[in-house]
């Protein structure tokens, strides 16, 4: 029942994606929201939504999700329904895997890393605190997981943006607990 | 003459059965393509309205999965065909609809 289920949602996003990219946007977080939570429905669902969640990373993350468009731009007031609302939804949900509390950080990792790889360096303002997150987040990923997602976030975006985030340095005392921390080392094993 | 032969012969009377199945199943999945393949085209040349009408309706009635109910799976196998030959008449609002519906319906003891 999920498999036939999860088909004709994949199935509908893609037509709809066909049809209007900008309507597509607008259900893309609640679709991916809902693939998430089937991932953890059981072996067999779970490993078909995780397929799917792949396929629509590789398919529906558009440049029009983060670049706004110019009559957005022209607006005097705040338009709540800008495009990269849906995109910061999809930011939110993406965190929400590289946590604790989702099961398998594998898979968590491998998905986001392939989200990013669907970016341009244009999504990099809007893409800063999932950068961040993964920063905070690397002492709970296998060091393998931690790297493929650092180097999605150096090819997109290239070395020169992420060292203005994180600059490497070699100021202190090198005895000292938070040397490395501090000057961003962790970041020498991605580059 | 020949019922005798086949009688006497069980190795070859079982290669002539099986490839007298193979072709039964052979036709039977052809006719079975055919007939898809005319559905598809009787139903493609429906109106554009018509067709996203009997999607709102489906859509519509996309509200509550039960997953222990079989015949709902029957559904959304029929609606997945439907859609997937259709896709192209479907009008943006119409496939909104119908994505709505899902979101909003997932399968009943799925949830966490």
């Amino acid at each position: 029942m999920q498999l036939s289920y999860l088909q004709l949602l994949s199935e509908s996003m893609m037509a709809l994606l066909n049809a209007s990219e900008r309507s597509a946007n607008k259900l893309l977080s609640p679709v991916l929201a809902v693939l998430l939570e089937l991932l953890l429905a059981g072996q067999k669902v779970g490993k078909f939504a995780g397929n799917l969640l792949n396929f629509l990373m590789g398919n529906c993350i558009r440049p029009s999700l983060w670049l706004q468009r110019e009559e957005e731009l022209n607006l005097e007031d705040i338009n709540l329904e800008d495009s990269t609302r849906d995109f910061m939804k999809i930011i939110c949900l993406l965190q929400g895997m590289l946590s604790s509390r989702f099961p398998n950080q594998k898979f968590a990792a491998s998905i986001v890393s392939k989200f990013i790889t669907q970016l341009d360096h244009q999504a990099l303002n809007e893409t800063a605190g999932l950068i961040q997150h993964i920063a905070d987040f690397r002492g709970e990923l296998e060091e393998k997981s931690f790297r493929k997602l650092m180097e999605a976030a150096l090819v997109t975006f290239g070395v020169a943006e992420i060292l203005n985030f994180y600059p490497l340095g070699l100021e202190g005392d090198i005895s000292q607990e938070n040397f490395e921390e501090k000057n961003n080392l962790w970041l020498l094993g991605s580059l | 003459m020949v019922a005798h032969l086949l009688k006497n012969n069980p190795s070859v009377s079982a290669v002539i059965a099986e490839e007298a199945k193979s072709n039964l199943l052979g036709s039977l999945d052809d006719r079975k393509q055919l007939y898809l393949a005319n559905v598809k085209d009787v139903i493609f040349e429906l109106p554009v309205r018509l067709i996203n009408d009997i999607c709102h309706r489906v859509a519509a009635n996309l509200t509550e999965i039960d997953a222990a109910d079989a015949n709902q799976e029957l559904y959304l196998a029929q609606t997945y065909f439907f859609l997937e030959k259709m896709a192209p008449k479907l009008l943006p609002s119409t496939l909104e609809d119908m994505l709505l519906s899902l979101i909003n319906s997932v399968p009943a003891g799925t949830q966490p």
